[in-house]
């Protein structure tokens, strides 16, 4: 009969683990989220030996036990609740060769709970070259348990791993560290007041800030009062946790003198000749800048034809289903609401996943490590946490994550600090609204003979003006709001690896299917909901337009098709939409728009991707139906009701591209803002301070440029 | 048919709005997503 064997994967942050999860489950994964909680979980199945089946838990990163930040606390929990579904039959922890030591403290820690643990040292495949040897049965005899050399990038290790897993019932669970040598007092009166229970569980649930289910904390202290155990303070439990710390490291020391030797003679160390030009204070803002440069050069010159594809695909499908479908409120619907609006999404694909790839394979690469610790330095002359560059870099991706990310930041007044400038970041949403707008008003030119077009080098320069926006937010809160505190930015640099084409490829795969899907939904609702109000309204205006308008141009003699158009866009003019669009005119007519942007804008408040999808929507309205014009083309037809001269030009272009880049145009992320900060205050001043400077940039650009 | 057709638009409108009305103002009240117990945001 099969069998089931519940497997949590752990380990620090950067060796390797899911390099190694993926490896282990390949395309069996799930992500979903812890209950209650907004930390992303991953689990897989892994199918071993005999018909057994091993489901797998990807454990957030995390450097210890004594954990700080809340991903890290999901750790602990799932360790420590017994009855809980997710604890594990057998602990899987994750190592780095090059970074042994620290990995040591978390597998000491687990193996102390006495659950039984697998050490896998990953990325073995870079020993020799690092001259590492290992002393395999050394270790596996001090630490009490299977040592299994891994390397996830070149599948080797990975069928012994899981032999080890299907055997795990012969493992020692015996601790390799005797914590109670810390205060053999305290312990022993610990021991004698909870005789049946764990001590070192014991000893982490006193540590720790973390909600346990069954093992309620609260319970534990109630009864440590009637007792004549003596309750430490804050300070001592942190003095004895050091102590622990200290003791942990002296046995991981004295374990790799035996076992572990590198040669650094015949060590080819290219990490720190890489290192030396990437980190360089000059060079490394070079190289960074040109890295980027080529990003957004590649994503214009390789994504222009896919996009055509994908755009004239879209204007074609609403011009066939119009000519096929029975005429009728569905069928126009469909050709004139939903399938622009949809389109207005689809053509971004080539561009959003081109991105991501980048993204990725800088990070699977080990750059982007770099590029936060560069940044780092830039960072604290703001005022901002090391820490923060984490999110605001992660920003360009989602504000969303990037706020949630914020939670590793231990000060809440450095925490609140990035949560409020995160959003100035460049986020994916906005990508779309930058691509049609810089394609439609910056001309077609390059520089540097040909290698960089003005396009690209717009774009470029969107993301930095974000990314310098941030950073000035944050240096005027940080004048307001006086930092107290000021924490500690430590990370670790990981090894530059070649980037794994599997890796890269779900990342461009599950951040391209989250952009469509996550705003496909709201597009296809709003295409619905906006087409009912362009194709309705009240009033003899709409009611009579078509005898209105054939009055009105009688003495033109107009063509039947321009005719036919006059009157779809006196009907969108009289329209639901249209009463709406007028009322917000005054408003976004000092910035360059017509009433027909205004309604975008509104729109797109719930999503910035919305704001295409939804001017190609009004468009098709306000068509006669049997053009075959593409979003793009629409757009450059349009013209300026008060100045006349096309609608998009560079004055409104820019003005549009500022609002967009300044304006916090997402009620999903004042949502998280809210949920993180627990209080309608800080998201209320965010989108009040956002939608100002958004507002008065436009402004300014429109008047100095028209 | 022409009736039919407007019916299931009618339908379809007011899916929508009260889908997006739901996504973003229904926001669930959950308050246990704090950083540390001493983030400062309780």
């Amino acid at each position: 009969m099969a069998r089931s064997i519940k497997v949590s994967l752990i380990g620090n942050p950067n060796t390797g683990k899911t390099s190694l999860f993926n490896r282990l489950t390949g395309l069996n994964q799930k992500v979903g989220n812890y209950p209650g909680i907004t930390v992303e979980k991953k689990e897989g199945i892994c199918k071993l030996d005999r018909g057994i089946k091993a489901h797998i838990l990807d454990l957030p990163g995390t450097y210890s036990l004594n954990t700080t930040s809340l991903d890290e606390s999901v750790v602990i929990e799932t360790l420590l609740d017994r009855t809980s579904k997710d604890f594990p039959d057998v602990a899987v922890v994750v190592s780095d060769v090059e970074n042994l030591k620290r990995n040591l403290l978390l597998f000491t820690q687990i193996k102390d709970l006495e659950i039984p643990t697998i050490l896998v040292i990953n990325m073995a495949d870079r020993m020799k070259r690092k001259a590492i040897s290992l002393d395999i049965k050394q270790l596996e005899e001090d630490l009490k348990t299977k040592v299994v050399l891994v390397s996830s990038r070149k599948n080797m290790g990975v069928e012994e791993l899981k032999k080890a897993i299907t055997d795990f019932k012969s493992l020692d669970i015996e601790p390799c560290v005797n914590a109670s040598v810390i205060d053999p007092v305290y312990f022993e009166r610990l021991r004698k007041a909870y005789p049946n229970q764990l001590l070192y569980k014991l000893w982490l649930v006193i540590t720790q800030d973390v909600n346990f289910g069954k093992i309620d904390r609260n319970r534990d202290l109630t009864d440590l009062k009637t007792t004549s155990f003596e309750i430490k303070s804050e300070a001592d439990l942190k003095r004895l946790q050091h102590k622990e710390t200290v003791v942990r490291y002296q046995f991981i020391n004295g374990l790799l003198k035996k076992a572990l030797s590198i040669d650094t003679a015949t060590a080819k160390d290219l990490r720190s000749r890489l290192d030396r030009i990437l980190l360089h204070k000059i060079w490394g803002y070079l190289i960074f800048f040109t890295v980027l440069l080529v990003i957004f050069q590649a994503i214009y010159d390789w994504s222009g034809y896919p996009m055509d594809f994908i755009d004239e695909s879209f204007a074609s499908l609403s011009s066939w289903l119009s000519n096929k479908l029975p005429a009728g409120p569905i069928a126009d619907l469909l050709s004139e609401g939903i399938i622009p609006g949809l389109g207005g999404i689809v053509i971004f694909i080539p561009q959003i996943a081109f991105l991501f790839l980048f993204i990725s394979i800088l990070e699977e690469s080990g750059y982007m490590s770099r590029v936060v610790f560069l940044m780092d330095h830039l960072m604290k002359k703001f005022g901002l946490s090391g820490k923060s560059v984490v999110p605001l870099v992660s920003g360009t991706a989602c504000a969303i994550p990037a706020v949630m990310a914020t939670r590793n930041i231990e000060d809440w007044k450095e925490r609140l600090i990035t949560i409020l400038v995160v959003p100035f970041t460049t986020c994916s949403a906005r990508l779309p609204v930058y691509l049609i707008i810089v394609g439609l008003v910056i001309p077609e030119g390059s520089i540097l003979g040909g290698l960089l077009s003005y396009q690209a080098l717009t774009l470029m320069l969107l993301y930095l003006l974000g990314f310098a926006t941030a950073i000035l937010g944050a240096w005027v809160l940080n004048k307001i709001l006086p930092i107290n505190r000021k924490s500690f930015f430590v990370m670790e640099m990981p090894a530059y690896k070649l980037p794994i084409l599997k890796n890269v490829l779900y990342t461009v795969l599950e951040k391209t299917k989250s952009f469509v899907f996550g705003a496909g939904k709201i597009i296809m609702a709003i295409s619905v909901i906006l087409w009912v109000l362009a194709s309705y309204g009240l009033g003899e205006q709409y009611t009579n337009a078509e005898q209105i308008v054939t009055e009105k141009y009688e003495s033109e003699n107009l063509s039947e098709k321009d005719l036919n158009q006059k009157i779809a866009s006196h009907k969108l003019e009289y329209s639901f939409i249209g009463y709406i669009g007028k009322g917000i005119e005054p408003v976004v007519a000092p910035l360059g728009y017509d009433w027909k942007i205004g309604i975008a804008i509104v729109s797109s408040f719930a999503a910035r991707e919305v704001f295409v999808g939804t001017l190609a929507t009004i468009y098709s309205v306000e068509s006669d139906g049997e053009d075959e014009l593409t979003i793009k083309n629409r757009m450059k037809e349009e013209v300026n009701p008060i100045l006349g001269g096309p609608l998009f030009n560079f004055a409104s272009g820019i003005s549009l591209l500022l609002f967009y880049a300044f304006a916090m145009q997402c009620m999903s992320t004042l949502a998280i803002v809210k949920r993180e900060t627990n209080s309608w205050k800080w998201p209320a001043i965010q989108f009040v301070a956002m939608t100002v400077i958004a507002y008065a940039s436009a402004l300014a650009a429109f008047q100095i440029l028209k | 048919m022409y009736t039919a057709q407007i019916i299931v638009v009618v339908i379809l409108f007011v899916i929508a709005l009260l889908w997006l009305l739901r996504k973003y103002i229904g926001q669930s009240k959950d308050s246990n997503n704090c950083g540390n117990g001493d983030c400062g945001c309780k």
